[in-house]
């Protein structure tokens, strides 16, 4: 049976293998003018090359001319990253949504489940052979992928802060172990509604729907959940320093938002501006203070006397591995149950 | 089995005659023609089916029907043989051989063809009865 | 002898139409059953129900006493089904299709299908797809039979198949059948195809079994009487298909008819006929069903 799956995926495995390999060079070559960058950043501007102009300019615009054009290579930075985002779920359309509906459509079910072995055989021997594929592809992407983020970061760190640290969601989602949670999520998926839908393309759309609902379901109501935050009081602008003598860009902690609590260790409410807690406070108690505040400064000077604490909620760059474990963890089991209802609607199929 | 089979069969759907009785009077008339001869083996069911294309059963029961007649015995892991022969081989009757020549010169000098001889001997055979 | 394939009131719906309907019949071990009948009548349904790739609506079917479990590896390891569309894998080389049929199943006698491909001269290293129509069914007959399953059930096997692969495929099966006692049913809308093979022969129109006998026993029951018109109906027979011209009138029966007059003429009808008068006979109740609103009444079983 391990055979059989094998020899009818193996053309499509060895193409996205061969996909990979391509993105991977890709990601080698930005990764290595990034460097370049790092490099002109520190000892200051000059030529990066025969016959190659290098520029840094504010606004994240970091451009190489060489003979065979003008390259943005934040642009690319970015859709690179984008891609990886969306790796699990185009794996998850391309191989789980015809994995069962193929063979319903093509009718080859016919002949596949007239032999000696059981439904549930042959349906996990052929989800085990794609998906231990894709994962393992996945895995070494996301390996490669975190010495790419270090380059891309070192090189664009000196002017801007790119995407954020390794906690915020553009890098979060694209590393660590992850993004094989979401691969198998994703794979599973397209495999359940293959089965239940029965065609690949009603399929593929369900899939790509469904996954981009649970992940923003998880990314806004899940994941913040977590960990515990961490709450700190001023403005956001402590965050931006200077990496050389400060804070790393991965260290970053992911911000959810400005807030406000009235003791510390209290419950912080997110989503007012600082406008909104002000007035909130003056309308809590207006006699209180009364003619005690300055009329310069009346939310600043309630905030001060109520002592509520307006800063900012964020979830810390040391929490990265917890939420790593438990978001996989979640994703998993979402896995295991959409296996189960596969397995179960393939073997109540009948004509 | 790597023989040459003795008897290759042949089936007319058309006939209306069901298909054991064919069988069975293809094998008769191979005896007599001395095709088959005692101690030689009939063809398996299974080479006969492959042949043919016919049911297995219809074979088996062609090949009952023989071994009623007494024509065939069945030799258990060997197969079906012949048992008796039907032909009268012409050497054994010399006599009646060449009474047939001298009249089947007569005939020709009274001016008939094959044809009308051969009508000629089927009535004969006809009006004086048939003998197995 | 025990049934390999027992069906109880069996019958099957599709939204608003019944595919088959209250089907009892028996297939006894060891013989060669035809299932006769038009297009839509509802064979390939008979089939796959028999096969476990379809659920039925009402009653039950059983194979070797045991009610049909489409995940039961016992029940899949003892019958090989032979599909209408014959798929295959046609990405796949005839030696692949081979090895799948070794791999997926326990009882796989390689040196026999080998030997099948061999004697039908299919090359073992050609895709599927590019095989010709006939040389794809005896792939897909391979496959069927080199399991050596108990229970062959094959649906229009040499439908639109040339007159020569449709002879070595029915050779190849019944040289199978020869050697292993296999049960084999088989369907077909052509009854010359079905007769020479055949021991029993069920006839199926408008999703229902009309007559279910041996071949020797419909040939001998049934019989073909042609008289003036108008003609009285003779005693002792049931009609089962009468066709009149401007003079005469020719009724095919069932039953030994008693007391025929001289006016009349009997004649021996062939498979062919009968068949034909049983789906004749079955489209004319149908419309005085229609018409009166009543049950048509049931053709003998």
């Amino acid at each position: 049976m391990i055979w059989l799956s094998w020899r009818r995926h193996r053309l499509s495995l060895l193409l996205i293998a061969v996909l990979f390999v391509a993105l991977g060079i890709w990601m080698a070559l930005v990764a290595h003018w990034f460097g370049i960058l790092y490099h002109l950043s520190v000892e200051g501007f000059k030529l990066c090359g025969d016959n190659v102009r290098c520029e840094q300019s504010f606004g994240q615009r970091h451009t190489v001319t060489t003979d065979f054009g003008t390259f943005s290579l934040s642009r690319q930075a970015t859709a690179i990253d984008a891609l990886l985002l969306c790796v699990p779920c185009l794996l998850g359309v391309v191989f789980g949504a015809p994995l069962v509906a193929r063979e319903l459509t093509g009718h080859t079910n016919r002949l596949a489940w007239t032999q000696t072995v059981s439904r549930t055989r042959w349906l996990m021997a052929n989800w085990l052979v794609t998906g231990v594929s894709l994962i393992s592809l996945v895995a070494l992407l996301t390996w490669f992928e975190w010495w790419w983020y270090s380059r891309v970061q070192f090189g664009s760190a000196f002017l801007h802060y790119f995407w954020g640290g390794v906690v915020s969601p553009p890098i979060f989602s694209v590393s660590g172990i992850v993004p094989v949670a979401y691969t198998a999520f994703a794979f599973t998926l397209g495999t359940a509604l293959g089965a239940i839908i029965r065609r690949s393309s009603w399929a593929a759309v369900g899939t790509v729907v469904a996954y981009i609902a649970v992940g923003a379901i998880v990314l806004v109501g899940v994941r913040p959940y977590l960990a515990p935050h961490d709450f700190i009081t001023g403005d956001s602008g402590i965050f931006g320093i200077n990496p050389r003598g400060g804070i790393l860009e991965r260290d970053l902690p992911w911000t959810l938002g400005t807030g406000y609590r009235f003791a510390p260790g209290a419950h912080v409410d997110t989503g007012d501006s600082p406008t909104d807690v002000g007035l909130r406070c003056l309308a809590r108690s207006p006699e209180a203070y009364g003619d005690e505040l300055a009329p310069a400064q009346p939310y600043d000077d309630c905030l001060a006397f109520s002592r509520v604490q307006v800063g900012t909620l964020y979830m810390p760059a040391r929490s990265y591995w917890t939420l790593q474990w438990r978001e996989s963890a979640i994703f998993l089991a979402l896995t295991g149950g959409l296996l189960a209802l596969s397995v179960r609607s393939v073997r109540r199929w009948r004509a | 089995m790597a023989a040459e089979p003795t008897i290759q069969f042949r089936l007319d759907r058309s006939s209306g005659v069901p298909a054991y009785r064919q069988l069975v009077d293809q094998v008769r008339q191979a005896l007599r023609l001395g095709i088959l001869r005692p101690g030689d083996q009939l063809p398996t069911v299974r080479d006969v089916v492959k042949q043919v294309a016919i049911n297995p059963n219809t074979v088996h029961r062609a090949y009952r029907d023989l071994e009623h007649q007494g024509l065939t015995e069945g030799r258990p892991g060997s197969g079906t043989f012949i048992r008796r022969s039907l032909s009268k081989v012409p050497e054994e009757q010399p006599a009646l051989l060449r009474q047939l020549e001298q009249w089947i010169s007569a005939a020709r000098a009274a001016g008939l063809g094959d044809e009308a001889i051969a009508a000629l001997v089927a009535q004969a055979m006809r009006t004086s009865g048939r003998k197995t | 002898m025990t049934a390999a394939l027992e069906t109880e009131g069996l019958g099957r719906r599709y939204r608003t139409n019944w595919g088959l309907r209250d089907c009892t019949l028996s297939v006894p071990e060891g013989s060669i059953t035809g299932l006769v009948g038009p297009n839509g009548a509802g064979k390939s349904t008979l089939l796959r129900l028999a096969a476990g790739l379809s659920r039925p609506t009402t009653g039950t079917v059983s194979i070797f006493g045991r009610v049909v479990d489409p995940n039961s590896v016992d029940h899949l390891g003892r019958v090989g089904y032979f599909d209408q569309l014959r798929p295959l894998y046609a990405s796949f080389r005839v030696k692949e299709m081979l090895t799948f049929g070794r791999r997926l199943n326990p009882n796989w006698d390689d040196d026999a299908a080998h030997r099948w491909l061999e004697d039908l001269d299919i090359p073992l290293n050609q895709r599927i797809g590019k095989l010709s129509l006939g040389q794809q069914a005896e792939v897909a007959l391979t496959v069927c039979m080199g399991k050596r399953p108990d229970l062959l059930l094959l649906d229009e096997p040499v439908a639109s198949l040339d007159p020569l692969a449709r002879r070595q495929l029915l050779q190849t099966l019944m040289g199978t059948v020869a050697e292993r006692g296999t049960t084999v049913f088989l369907s077909s809308h052509i009854v010359s195809e079905l007769e020479p093979v055949c021991d029993r022969l069920i006839i199926l129109s408008a999703s229902r079994v009309q007559l279910s006998d041996s071949v020797e026993s419909i040939l001998s029951d049934h019989h073909l009487l042609v008289g003036p018109r108008p003609a009285p109906a003779p005693a002792g027979v049931e009609v089962i298909s009468s066709t009149e011209t401007g003079r005469q009138s020719t009724l095919l029966v069932r039953g030994a008819p008693t007391g025929l007059g001289p006016t009349w003429e009997t004649a021996q009808p062939d498979l062919d006929a009968i068949v034909l008068a049983y789906l004749e006979g079955t489209s004319i109740q149908a419309r005085q069903g229609e018409a009166a609103a009543g049950a048509p009444s049931e053709g003998p079983r």
